[in-house]
């Protein structure tokens, strides 16, 4: 009876969404495909033949044939061998993702709280030189080396966690303070010098490969996961509003500025084709290759662990509210200092799983690797979209952010920039990337 | 004066969307020299989005129709344009710089320079004329602080002293107050409304942004309401105070457009919500004679963890289920204290003895507060009552996420549904559940931070200022509820500023003075006076015999 009445006189326009706002949301998603699509083009046509050519035009040595210069650029812009999406050149930039992808998920949750942990490359070393320790110099058993190296991260992480939340020493300080302790323990432990050879099965954590199929059976629970969630909010969107009309009236126009929400047709048809195309061009890269690298499983497992903490637990909400406005979530019985204890704790541990991973990789603990990695974690959270103020973001953004890192190291690497333009590039497209979303932000 | 010739300021057709949604649609309006203009509207009207046209903070071309000054049109390109014609406006904000001098707030952005042309290139500040003509504005005002101290180191009243010292100093025809009042302390408001009846003496025009009807009738000349960004209506105001100065009202008031007859409270706030508001209070429930008073509080005293300072000083209270306790006392007198005493707070150090029917409830964390389900709703909703960036369904559920949880999970089926049970129990406005709470009105984000301590199903309810920045129409709506949660058996105690509202809805008021209690009135005695006099330190005894005080709680 009085639905009707009401339906009649509320009518909550819902603004057509232009083509800008319908992407949005995959803006950084969007970025990664455009880039890889740039070093496609760029790797194509700066083949060793054409640079030869300019090169030797620059220095005067030989005139340039623009005749020659352009038929080279044409059949390679029109052959079929790929310049970076071969599947070779594309697992190994998912190998090159993984551990700053792990430690990313970590930072997400750090960041998440406005805080920061920048002493996570250090702690990577530290506990790659405990896993050495233990498979070298003690023979431990494998798990019992893992479980040693993984617990002295979560170990470093819990005593910064501990000052942070106990004694409120801003956790820039506390952190910066573990980036030179850990460092300086690396060192001392290690007697400065690398320890090597690790076992077998640590070498397969860093560098093995599994059957793809590992990956076919995570993307199919991941549909079936989201299916089950996006029911959930499509009910949602549909009972709420039957009980928010109930409850509106005509001044919910001018109260609620824009709510441009509930996934319409084209934003999932959107989000679905880039979904697909991704997903595709892992499967093809996995099976084309050598497999699916245990590192990327990894941090696959990894990802899947946090987002469903983030986004379906208690805790996790208590990070976001945390973040938000930590007053308010005191007041609300939320166990502030506890939740920042933890995400501390989480991150050492994950800098322990980095750190176990990337010795497997190198077959070394080395004391002096894992420098400047806390940086390129804290871009890719960065670049992902999270607010360094806290409250805002997602591990998914993050981990589209690593892979951003990640094809940035990795085309310029096939381009043969030095790494000295690298950096300065890496650190040009951070600023920028940081810029144009606080732009979108604000617009 | 202005009777004859154009009216000083004249707004007119203005409109002004943002983003599709229409803030303003099509208002004009007009303010003489010398008089008093009541703007008032609920909130999300457009009151505060016309004013920030009219003073230039949306640029000219930011919004449609026409502003004119002394009949001719004017285009504000910023703010400065309109100082620079002679309108001020005092922020409902406060935009000082907290950890400059009040001096130095006074002339930011325009320091006097020292040395001519050279000294203002260089930047040369002339101090001596920044202190003299601060400390004569602020003489003016009849303040106790100097123009050396911090800004940080003010009261919220004194801070609003300043800026309205700022406004004064720019000698402006027009200032407009966008609600000036909500942070002052009684006598500060008193002092406010001399500084506006000497401002209306001198010519200036005056626009005066108010929720609260008594002190728009006590000060105002017209008024204009608005509702949905549309002016509905408006005119002269019957005075309330005969004894106003009456060349005031009588002379200046100009040949309006508007409705001839004079408006009364009444007849404003139907404007207002556009409606008939028969009452501002729900009828109040008789307390049951059968309910005894189970949540004892005895000499409890607090002290502030940061500086030691004692707080509240051996109180002792009681109260029970089926009736409303109101806390009453000028600012810093511990009303806020006391339920940060009662909830845990951790910056405050609580001693003495609270019971909850019978068993010990002195709480020292706010998790122990949600185990014996006492609820805070605290006073500032935006700092420390909510998470703005969030949704209504994560605010309603963020006090009790262990109801709709499991290992840890949150069921979000059930959260959701809970939402929108909460949204509908206490008429949220919103599109969904999903909302996020920044968007809505001042009304509805106290209507979440409410629910978000309905929804832990609370024995104990404390409610630090329910109403403030509230508009009338949600008010009467959050009294209905409190109510309603009498009725289910909840203790409710309500602190507030407002003396109407703690007599409107309370059966009995707690008065403080100085983290003590200085009285306690019940049934007939509850009275803005007698709340008035206790509050200022009057001895219990000199209250009339119609106050019927409850002795046995005070002991």
């Amino acid at each position: 009876m009085t639905t009707q009445v009401l339906r009649d006189t509320v009518t909550i326009k819902k603004p057509a969404l232009s083509t800008r706002e319908l992407l949005k949301p995959y803006s950084t998603l969007l970025a990664l495909v455009v880039l890889m699509f740039l070093f496609e083009l760029t790797g194509r046509v700066w083949t060793s033949e054409v640079k030869s050519m300019v090169l030797g035009a620059l220095s005067g040595e030989a005139a340039l044939d623009i005749d020659a210069l352009g038929r080279s650029v044409l059949s390679s812009l029109t052959s079929t061998d790929a310049a970076f999406f071969t599947s070779r050149n594309l697992t190994n930039l998912t190998l090159q993702v993984s551990i700053n992808g792990i430690l990313a998920i970590g930072m997400t949750m750090v960041i998440l709280t406005a805080g920061i942990d920048l002493g996570i490359g250090s702690v990577v070393a530290l506990c790659g030189i405990c896993l050495g320790l233990a498979q070298a110099k003690w023979a431990w058993p494998l798990p019992a080396s893992l479980a040693f190296a993984a617990a002295v991260g979560a170990s470093v992480g819990s005593v910064n966690g501990f000052l942070i939340s106990r004694f409120r020493i801003p956790p820039f300080v506390v952190t910066l303070g573990f980036l030179v302790i850990a460092r300086g323990l690396a060192l001392i432990f290690s007697g400065s010098s690398a320890i090597s050879p690790l076992s077998d099965e640590v070498q397969f954590l860093g560098g093995g490969f599994v059957t793809p199929w590992f990956l076919v059976g995570a993307l199919v629970l991941g549909v079936v996961a989201s299916t089950l969630f996006s029911r959930a909010s499509l009910r949602s969107s549909s009972g709420a509003d039957t009980a928010a009309r109930l409850a509106a009236s005509n001044t919910v126009q001018a109260e609620v500025k824009t709510s441009p929400k509930g996934a319409s047709l084209v934003e999932w048809a959107v989000g679905g084709t880039l979904f697909l195309a991704l997903a595709s061009l892992a499967l093809w890269t996995f099976f084309t290759d050598r497999g699916l690298p245990v590192p990327v499983l990894i941090l696959i497992i990894c990802a899947a662990i946090g987002m469903f903490v983030l986004q379906k637990t208690t805790f996790g909400r208590g990070l976001y509210a945390l973040g938000g406005n930590e007053t308010a979530a005191l007041l609300s019985g939320i166990p502030v200092q506890r939740i920042k204890f933890t995400v501390y704790l989480i991150m050492g541990l994950l800098a322990g799983i980095a750190g176990i991973i990337l010795s497997g990789r190198l077959n070394s603990a080395t004391p002096t690797e894992g420098q400047l990695m806390e940086l390129d974690a804290i871009a890719a959270v960065v670049i992902g979209g999270t607010s360094l103020q806290g409250g805002v973001g997602r591990i998914q953004g993050s981990i589209i952010g690593a892979f951003i890192i990640g094809v940035l190291n990795n085309g310029m690497d096939m381009l043969e920039l030095s790494t000295d333009y690298q950096m300065v590039m890496k650190g040009l497209i951070i600023v920028f990337a940081v810029y144009s979303d606080s732009r979108s932000k604000h617009k | 004066m202005a009777n004859s010739g154009p009216p000083l300021l004249e707004a007119r057709g203005i409109v002004k969307t943002f983003g599709g949604v229409r803030a303003l649609g099509g208002v004009s309006f007009r303010v003489d020299a010398g008089e008093v203009l009541a703007l008032c509207g609920e909130n999300g009207a457009g009151k505060s989005t016309l004013m920030k046209v009219l003073s230039g903070v949306y640029p000219q071309g930011d919004f449609e129709g026409d502003i004119l000054w002394k009949g001719s049109a004017v285009a504000f390109r910023g703010t400065r344009d309109a100082e620079a014609v002679g309108i001020g406006i005092i922020h409902q904000e406060l935009n000082l710089f907290r950890e400059l001098t009040v001096a130095e707030n006074l002339f930011a952005g325009h320091l006097p320079s020292l040395g001519g042309a050279l000294g203002a290139k260089l930047g040369l500040v002339d101090w001596g004329t920044v202190e003299a003509q601060a400390a004569s504005v602020l003489a003016d005002l009849g303040v106790t602080f100097s123009p050396r101290d911090r800004v940080a180191d003010l009261s919220v009243g004194d801070s609003q002293m300043v800026e309205i010292a700022k406004a004064l100093l720019k000698n402006s025809k027009v200032v407009i107050f966008d609600e000036p009042t909500s942070a002052l302390s009684n006598r500060e408001v008193e002092r406010l409304f001399g500084i506006i009846d000497a401002l209306r003496a001198k010519g200036t025009a005056c626009v005066y942004i108010s929720h609260k009807m008594d002190e728009v009738f006590r000060l105002c000349d017209r008024v204009v309401v608005l509702r949905d960004g549309k002016s509905v209506g408006g005119g002269p105001l019957k005075r309330l105070e005969p004894q106003r100065p009456a060349h005031v009202s009588e002379a200046s008031e100009p040949a309006t457009f508007e409705a001839p007859r004079s408006l009364d409270g009444h007849d404003v706030v139907k404007l207002m919500v556009g409606r008939e508001l028969s009452n501002y209070y729900p009828p109040r429930r008789a307390p049951e004679a059968s309910a005894t008073f189970d949540l004892k509080v005895d000499s409890l005293s607090t002290r502030r963890r940061l500086d030691g300072k004692v707080v509240v000083d051996n109180v002792s209270f009681q109260a029970r289920r089926g009736e409303i306790l109101g806390l009453a006392g000028m600012m810093g007198s511990g009303r806020s204290e006391i339920f940060y005493s009662l909830f845990g707070h951790p910056d405050y150090d609580a001693t003495g003895s609270v019971s909850l029917e019978g068993v010990d409830a002195h709480v020292t964390g706010v998790d122990e507060a949600l185990e014996h389900r006492i609820g805070l709703v605290p006073e500032d909703r935006k700092h420390l009552g909510l998470h703005l960036g969030m949704s209504i369904q994560q605010n309603v559920s963020m006090a009790s996420l262990f109801r709709i949880s499991r290992l840890g999970v949150i069921d979000a089926a059930a959260e959701l549904e809970r939402a929108n049970r909460y949204v509908r129990k206490l008429r949220i406005k919103a599109p969904d559940a999903e909302t996020t709470v920044s968007n809505l009105s001042g009304g509805n984000q106290q209507k979440v931070a409410l629910a978000k301590w309905v929804a832990i199903h609370p024995r104990v309810l404390l409610l630090d200022e329910p109403t403030r920045g509230v508009d009338v129409g949600a008010k009467f709506e959050i009294y209905q509820l409190l109510n309603e949660l009498v009725d289910e058996g909840v203790r409710v105690i309500v602190a507030s500023s407002e003396l109407p509202e703690l007599v409107g809805i309370c059966n009995r008021v707690l008065v403080l003075n100085g983290g003590k209690v200085a009285g306690e009135l019940e049934g007939a005695g509850v009275s803005p006076e007698n709340i008035m006099s206790l509050a200022a330190g009057a001895p219990q005894s000199s209250i009339g015999a119609s106050a019927a005080v409850n002795a046995s709680a005070s002991h």
